[in-house]
């Protein structure tokens, strides 16, 4: 951990003028970057994408914002989705490639026992659009607030909270169709628990 | 019974990222802020032109128009001049940061072949939706023999008669090739100059140039790594990230103007260039269609000799050798 008792917020302030800095946020956020990374595109991929966020991140210093929540995160992770689009875009030739692709479906399977919990999770998370599912999965994997979910996706909070809500609705009738379920619960994000 | 909750819970654990790999990506990312302090001290170049496409002198392309199969050739040649529109960006600091790392992976390995008698190159190409193979001896002194089955529809070897290293509007032989500078601050005006007006701009061409003498080209270590040092600071060198090539090797990729290199990282070492898309035709009007060209470099070393090739193969120019 670094010695920089400085807050994101105070280090996102000075990041135009101070690119060094950058090195600091490295320091406290790489791992949870790293871990964004490998739910997504599998732990060797992670491994050589985590420092394009962190280099794209410099380019993208001026334009940086610090969300009311304080922490640096939002904005790396929507750094790393794009990141992410443009690894999955080239990883296939350029002509043959799904669009807006952000997950590598094997690398989620590899994370569940069952072919059919494989199945069930494909089916409701593939009912979802792009940036919906990408949404659900800042909350429920990221552990990220509705809010800090939006700074990421670049989108309003209201429409945050409403998405939220639809793809959840949307996800969770898919999985219902898909496996008679009567009773589910949905992730829940933590500012909606307070 | 899983709901979706759990689903979701279940899949969100993955292990931590590993000291080493924690290190590496910190050395990664200290080496891009090194260069962007050196860049936000050196002023921008100005935007160029807007993007035309860089005439490229593949070999190829150089010997395909004489020969027999001219049809299989001209879908290879005119690859290169597929339209594009990417803009002129300024340096890309991440593909910056790329070309720099590839160019100290190159310096580091071994070689230098100021003697050899040939540096022989195997790759395999596509272009129009067909894979071709192509195996090219360039001779140090005499005549060049190439193979290749998308020019001449089979692999009999044919003589390309004596042959040079492009560079703009100069063609270097190989002795000439090894007494390039290797320092890239003297290297570049030297290559500058040498263009001598080809190609759509300056720089659009000293990007091709590059990419022309880290193909099919004896170039030393040491030289290639003052071209990708050069091609680190050419203004619109974008980073296009991770690429798999039709072999299934993963490199990284580096594009400007549609024109993109593949590059293993680990040495330097080119792995593929593309340039548009090799399945599919455009049509050019009047019948014609423009395919774009994919080349995967599968090895290139020196070698003693060269296929012998039948006396009754005619030259490039026309003329029997």
């Amino acid at each position: 951990m670094t010695g920089d008792q400085r807050s994101d917020g105070e280090l996102l302030a000075r990041l135009p003028r101070q690119p060094e800095l950058m090195g600091t946020l490295y320091e406290r956020h790489a791992p949870a970057v790293f871990r964004y990374l490998a739910r997504r595109a599998g732990p060797a991929p992670a491994e050589d994408l985590l420092s394009e966020v962190f280099i794209a991140a410099l380019d993208a210093r001026k334009r940086v914002v610090a969300h009311r929540s304080g922490s640096a995160l939002p904005w790396l992770y929507g750094i790393a989705i794009n990141v992410l689009r443009h690894y999955f875009r080239h990883r296939q030739p350029i002509w043959a490639v799904e669009p807006n692709q952000v997950v590598d479906w094997d690398a989620v399977d590899a994370r569940l026992d069952a072919e059919a919990q494989r199945r069930q999770l494909r089916v409701a998370l593939c009912s979802l659009s792009e940036p919906d599912r990408e949404l659900l999965l800042l909350v429920a994997w990221e552990g990220l607030t509705s809010s800090e979910a939006a700074e990421a996706l670049g989108i309003s909070k209201v429409a945050a909270r409403s998405r939220l809500h639809r793809a959840r609705h949307r996800a969770l009738q898919a999985l219902h169709g898909s496996h008679g379920l009567t009773a589910v619960t949905t992730p829940v994000s933590r500012e909606e628990t307070s | 019974m899983n709901s979706l909750n759990e689903l979701l819970s279940s899949t969100a654990g993955v292990d931590d990222i590993t000291p080493v790999a924690l290190h590496n990506g910190r050395v990664a990312f200290d080496l891009a802020l090194a260069d962007l302090a050196k860049s936000e001290s050196s002023a921008p170049e100005p935007h160029q032109r807007p993007a035309q496409r860089p005439h490229r002198r593949k070999r190829t392309l150089f010997i395909g128009a004489s020969v027999a199969a001219v049809a299989a050739v001209a879908a290879a040649t005119t690859a290169i001049v597929l339209s594009g529109n990417s803009p002129n960006a300024g340096i890309s600091l991440m593909a910056a940061t790329v070309l720099r790392n590839a160019g100290k992976a190159a310096g580091a390995q071994q070689g230098g072949w100021p003697n050899a008698a040939y540096w022989h190159t195997t790759s395999v190409y596509e272009t129009g939706g067909k894979i071709y193979h192509r195996d090219i001896w360039i001779a140090h002194h005499g005549n060049s023999v190439l193979e290749d089955d998308g020019v001449f529809g089979n692999m009999t070897p044919n003589n390309l008669g004596s042959d040079v290293f492009d560079v703009g509007g100069t063609g270097l032989t190989w002795d000439q090739l090894y007494a390039l500078p290797t320092d890239p601050a003297k290297l570049e005006p030297v290559l500058q100059s040498d263009i001598k007006g080809a190609g759509p701009n300056p720089t659009a061409e000293l990007y091709t140039v590059v990419g022309d003498l880290l193909r099919e080209s004896p170039a030393p270590p040491a030289l290639r790594e003052a071209l990708y040092e050069i091609a680190a600071g050419i203004p619109g060198v974008k980073l296009v990230g991770h690429y798999k090539d039709a072999l299934g090797r993963t490199g990284t990729a580096v594009e400007r103007d549609g024109e993109t290199l593949v590059i293993d990282p680990a040495n330097g070492e080119l792995l593929a260039d593309i340039s548009g898309n090799p399945k599919t035709g455009i049509s050019c009007g009047g019948g014609c269609e423009e395919y774009g060209a994919a080349y995967m470099f599968v090895s290139g070393g020196p070698a003693t000799s060269a296929p012998v090739v039948p006396t009754n193969k005619a030259r490039p120019g026309g003329a029997a050798s």
